[in-house]
C-alpha cells in the first residue's frame, strides 16, 4: 500500500513537470500565431487561435488539479515524507526563473522606450505615429508592472523559504529609526503628497464628486462678485 | 474594525483621497504622531516585501523613477536622491534620512507606489494595514 502511494506520488510529480512544459509550449505557439494572424478576416486562423487558447486554459486547469491532488496525496499515511530540501530547491529554481524574466522585462522595456521616443519625435505631426507611440508607452508601463510583480513574488518566496528553513538566511538587522519629523513638517509633507496624488489621479467616489461640485460653485460665485 | 490611523492609511493606499483628507483634518497632535509611526511602519514593511538588503541598485532606481513618473509630473516635487536613501535606510543599509517635509512627501508617495504595484485586493490591503499597525506600535 505504502509503496503504491509513493509510486503514485512520484508519477504525479513527473506528470506535473510535463504538463507545465506543455502549458508553456502551447502559450508560445498561441502567442506566435496570434502575433501573425490576429486582425485577419479569414475564419480559419481565428478558429485555430481560439482552440489553442482554450487548450491552454484546459492545460493550466489540469496542472492546478495535479498540484492540488499532489498536496492532498502527500498527507496520506505512507506518502513520501515532506522534504524541505526539495521544496527549497524548487523555490530557488522558481526565484531564479522569475529574476531572469524580470531582467528580460527590464531590458525589453529600455528598447521599447527608445523606439517610442524615436517614433514620437519622427512622427510628431502624424496622429497614427503618435497613437502607436502611446501604445508602446503603455506597453512600457505594463512591463514595469511585470518586473515589479515578479520582484514582489520573489521576495514572498524568499520569506517563505526563510520560514521553512529558519537560520539559513539570518534576518537583516532592523532598520534604524529616523528622528520623527516635527508635526508641522509631517503635516506639510503628507499634504504635499496628497496634492500630487490628486493631480495624478483626481478625486474619486461620490464625495469627491460633491467636493468638485462645491468647488465649481464657489469658483463661479467668486467670479460673479464684482470685486 | 481598524483604528482611525489605519483607516486613513487604507484610504490613501486605495486612492480614496477625499476620505483620506477628511480623516487627516480630524487629527490632533498625538494622532498625527501615531499616523506618522504607522506610515513609517507601512513603508518599512512594503519595502521589505519588494526589495532585499544587499540587492542591486538598479531595481530601486527604476522603482523611484516609476513613482516620479506616476505622481511627480513637474519632476521637481520628489527628490530622487532622498527617495532612494529612504528605501536603502528602510533596508538597514544606510543611515536614517532626516525627516523633513520633502522626505515625508517622498515616503508617502513611495508607500502608495509600492502598494499600487502589489495590486492588493481589499482584504489583502486590510491585512497589510493591520500588520503595519502591529509593527508600528505593538503596544
Amino acid at each position: 500500500m505504502t509503496t503504491t502511494i509513493i509510486q503514485a506520488v512520484g508519477a504525479a510529480e513527473g506528470a506535473a513537470e510535463t504538463v507545465r512544459a506543455t502549458c508553456l509550449r502551447i502559450a508560445e505557439a498561441a502567442d506566435r500565431a496570434g502575433a501573425e494572424l490576429r486582425g485577419g478576416r479569414n475564419p480559419l486562423p481565428r478558429a485555430a487561435l481560439t482552440r489553442w487558447e482554450s487548450a491552454l486554459t484546459e492545460s493550466w486547469q489540469a496542472l492546478a488539479l495535479v498540484h492540488t491532488g499532489l498536496s492532498a496525496a502527500r498527507r496520506l499515511p505512507g506518502a513520501p515524507a515532506y522534504a524541505v530540501g526539495n521544496v527549497l530547491d524548487g523555490l530557488a529554481a522558481a526565484r531564479e526563473a522569475a529574476e531572469l524574466a524580470a531582467g528580460d522585462a527590464a531590458w525589453v522595456r529600455r528598447g521599447l522606450a527608445v523606439a517610442e521616443d524615436r517614433l514620437r519625435r519622427a512622427g510628431a505631426d502624424q496622429p497614427t505615429a503618435l497613437a502607436t507611440a502611446d501604445r508602446w508607452g503603455a506597453a512600457c508601463a505594463r512591463l514595469d508592472l511585470v518586473a515589479a510583480r515578479l520582484a514582489i513574488g520573489v521576495r514572498a518566496l524568499e520569506r517563505y523559504a526563510d520560514q521553512l528553513a529558519p537560520g539559513e538566511h539570518p534576518p537583516p538587522p532592523p532598520a534604524a529609526l529616523s528622528t520623527p519629523p516635527e508635526p508641522a513638517e509631517r503635516r506639510a509633507g503628507v499634504a504635499s503628497a496628497g496634492a500630487l496624488l490628486r493631480r495624478a489621479h483626481g478625486w474619486r467616489g461620490w464625495r469627491a464628486f460633491l467636493a468638485r461640485v462645491r468647488y465649481e460653485v464657489y469658483r463661479e460665485l467668486a467670479r460673479s462678485i464684482p470685486w | 474594525m481598524v483604528s482611525r490611523y489605519a483607516a486613513a492609511l487604507r484610504d490613501l493606499a486605495a486612492g480614496r483621497l477625499y476620505e483620506h483628507d477628511q480623516r487627516l483634518r480630524r487629527f490632533d497632535e498625538p494622532a498625527w504622531q501615531r499616523y506618522g509611526e504607522l506610515l513609517d511602519a507601512a513603508f518599512r514593511l512594503a519595502v521589505h516585501r519588494r526589495f532585499r538588503p544587499g540587492q542591486d541598485r538598479a531595481p530601486i532606481i527604476r522603482f523611484v523613477a516609476s513613482v516620479r513618473e506616476r505622481y511627480d509630473h513637474t519632476g521637481q516635487d520628489v527628490d530622487p536622491g532622498v527617495a532612494e536613501s529612504l528605501v536603502w535606510a528602510a533596508l538597514g543599509e544606510r543611515d536614517p534620512v532626516p525627516m523633513e517635509r520633502a522626505a515625508v512627501t517622498a515616503q508617502t508617495l513611495l508607500v502608495v507606489g509600492l502598494l499600487e504595484d502589489e495590486g492588493l485586493a481589499p482584504t489583502e490591503l486590510e491585512s497589510f494595514v493591520r500588520q503595519a499597525e502591529a509593527e508600528g506600535y505593538p503596544d
